[in-house]
């Protein structure tokens, strides 16, 4: 039974991290109906940008915030390059999924370029463990979850309280009405991927911080579990990605105390596919009026 | 350096083999498949312990698998590709089930990895992480050629099979078949008013790709000798996928020009990089750059490719009412001669 729960409580940690990344990715399909593959990406080049200033401070703050600037950099720099000069030409959803998979291929080899493939060391304050409840977590278990809560938080009240939520709302929910009733849609979008970019940079970040030593595909290898969280949680839906979320980062980590944890991947994908079959529904129709069999 | 021109054209000629496969689902259904390096894969690994001697666990205590049949080249080759259409076949089950593009294409991918993870692991089945190695090479049994003139043989072996899988799929692509194939790309609405059976045409669609997967990927595994989890990886498939966007989607040639140009040419030009700073990784870093780049190059100036998909027209021509009487009676439109056969050409 405690491992059990110790599993839950590295679970809660691991879902704070996807928990964050997937937001941003649901923020972005809200807005642009088309799935990112490279997201991955987002994470990776926050983790590198934070390694990079480590290497000279040790000031986590200065960190997070160069891995939030560099993920939302890459994100408008996709936004901008990709994204936006195929939409306007009218190129259909799967093209513009090709193109992300190329700009995960393009950003994965800059990094192998620079940095190499070999794995880099990230310094973590890890400190010693603290019992919470039934729970265990170090210092940077508390840190990564405080961040992820404070950050998420923040993010709700952008999205729930401001202006700017509300024409991103709007944005998300029709895009040629939002734009007759004057709202600035191309902005939003633009704003949107930057804070997709953001959010998930600093996710890659806090990964970085639990993993300890990363390579350029860091992110890319923890895509589809990002991917099974927005599927779960409903994709392009906030708050439903935060549970899904939740439910993947535990149920990968419980999985873990009982088989190998190289499978871990794998459980996020069967719940996944049992998503996938039991309620199609919830993901299929909502998305596409073209159901024909 | 023939020595190394060889070598460069048996890969060459596998990796095209590769790119028909994934033309099949990708260029002729338009249906996202990142499983493919998963049947590659599986493809190696059934044609190994279909050719290697029982495992000898006294012997060899490393490595451990399953069947161990002991079989020569061919039926060892067939057994391995007509198991990745299964292995297809199962997954497309799954995945082609109303689900949207770029959902087949998370599915898919996802179970890639997850077999990845299974087939690493588990050592029982194809010997984990440490693979399977010692394969004999196919014909020299009979054949006792050296290292060298073997190489050439081999060679011409590659491209008999890659001819012999050009020609079956140029055959299967003009049949009633492949036309219904492209008419689903087009519309799928329309095709299925004109009583085509779109998930049954899909899952035979994609299971034929991972056929020609599979059989690759036994021709690779024989050439290499050896197959471990390290030989292949979901990154593989991105470079797949942009030979076959660059060289043409559903143009057959074309794709053989992609497969060329971006998993030959430029691997082995981006060779000659010279070793920057002790990252020996900057090499094929720029090559992966390279590929990608003319990805996004290709899809903005020229979306469908180097060489763009033939136009097929049916050789009856169409009746000028054939929309008016298909809506009338889609049955009697639906078999091997609908109007399915004009659409074509035209693109994504």
């Amino acid at each position: 039974m405690s491992l059990f729960l110790l599993g839950v409580g590295s679970g809660l940690v691991t879902g704070a991290i996807i928990a964050l990344s997937t937001v941003g990715l649901s923020l972005q399909y809200s807005v642009t109906r088309t799935i990112n593959f490279a997201h991955g990406e987002l994470m990776t080049v926050g983790a590198y940008a934070a390694y990079v200033v480590a290497r000279h401070s040790s000031n986590v703050v200065l960190q997070g915030a160069a891995a939030i600037a560099a993920g939302a950099a890459l994100a408008w720099a996709f936004n901008r390059s990709l994204f936006r000069p195929f939409v306007r030409r009218g190129a259909g959803p799967l093209t513009i999924f090709v193109l992300t998979i190329a700009a995960s291929l393009i950003v994965q080899n800059v990094l192998e370029a620079i940095f190499s493939a070999n794995f880099v060391n990230y310094p973590s304050p890890v400190g010693s463990a603290y019992r919470v409840g039934p729970f265990r977590w170090t210092l940077t278990d508390l840190l990564t979850m405080a961040t992820a809560v404070a950050a998420l938080l923040a993010l709700h009240v952008t999205i729930r309280r401001t202006k700017f939520g509300k024409a991103q709302r709007a944005v998300a929910d029709d895009v040629a009405l939002a734009r007759t009733t004057g709202v600035p849609a191309q902005r939003i979008i633009d704003l949107t991927w930057a804070i997709d970019g953001g959010v998930a940079g600093l996710s890659g970040m806090l990964l970085a911080l639990q993993v300890g030593s990363f390579t350029p595909s860091l992110g890319f290898t923890f895509l589809l579990v990002i991917f099974s969280a927005a599927i779960v949680g409903g994709i392009g839906q906030m708050y439903g990605a935060m549970a899904g979320s939740l439910i993947v980062g535990v149920v990968m980590e419980v999985s873990a105390v009982y088989i190998p944890p190289d499978y871990k991947q794998t459980m996020a994908f069967l719940i996944l596919v049992v998503v996938l079959l039991l309620r199609p529904q919830g993901i299929v129709a909502a998305l596409s009026e073209r159901t024909v069999r | 350096v023939i020595n190394y021109l060889t070598s460069v054209a048996i890969t060459g000629s596998i990796a095209a083999i590769f790119c028909l496969g994934v033309n099949v689902s990708w260029g002729w259904v338009g249906q996202l498949d990142l499983a493919f390096y998963a049947y590659v894969a599986l493809g190696a690994y059934f044609t190994s312990v279909l050719e290697l001697p029982r495992a000898n666990h006294q012997q060899n205590l490393n490595s451990s698998y399953i069947l161990g049949f002991n079989w020569p080249f061919i039926p060892a080759v067939a057994g391995a590709t007509a198991l990745g259409a299964v292995a297809a076949f199962i997954v497309g089950a799954i995945a082609l089930r109303r689900l949207r593009g770029d959902y087949i294409a998370i599915i898919t991918a996802s179970t890639a990895l997850a077999l990845a993870a299974v087939l690493s692991q588990d050592s029982s089945l194809f010997g984990g992480y440490i693979g399977l190695y010692g394969l004999p090479q196919p014909f020299n049994g009979v054949l006792h050629l050296g290292p060298k003139p073997y190489s050439y043989f081999y060679l011409g072996l590659c491209l008999v099979c890659l001819g012999l899988v050009y020609v079956v799929l140029e055959a299967l692509y003009r049949s009633p078949f492949g036309r219904s194939l492209r008419a689903i790309r087009e519309d799928d609405i329309a095709a299925a008013a004109f009583g085509r059976k779109l998930y049954w045409l899909r899952l035979r669609a994609y299971a034929l790709g991972g056929a020609v997967g599979a059989f690759g990927g036994a021709l690779l595994a024989n050439y290499l000798g050896a197959w471990n989890p390290s030989s292949w990886n979901l990154i593989e498939v991105t470079l797949l996928l942009s030979a076959v966007v660059v060289g043409g989607r559903a143009n057959s040639r074309g794709v053989i020009i992609g497969a060329v140009l971006v998993l030959s040419a430029i691997p082995e030009v981006t060779r000659l990089v010279p070793i920057v700073g002790g990252n020996a990784d900057v090499g094929p870093a720029i090559g992966n750059i390279l590929a990608g780049l003319l990805i996004v190059a290709v899809l903005r100036f020229r979306p469908s490719g180097i060489l763009r998909e033939r136009k097929t027209v049916h050789a009856e021509p169409a009746p000028p009412t054939a929309e008016l009487a298909a809506a009338g009676s889609p049955r009697s439109q639906g078999n091997s001669h609908g109007p399915g056969g004009a659409v074509g050409g035209a693109g994504v």
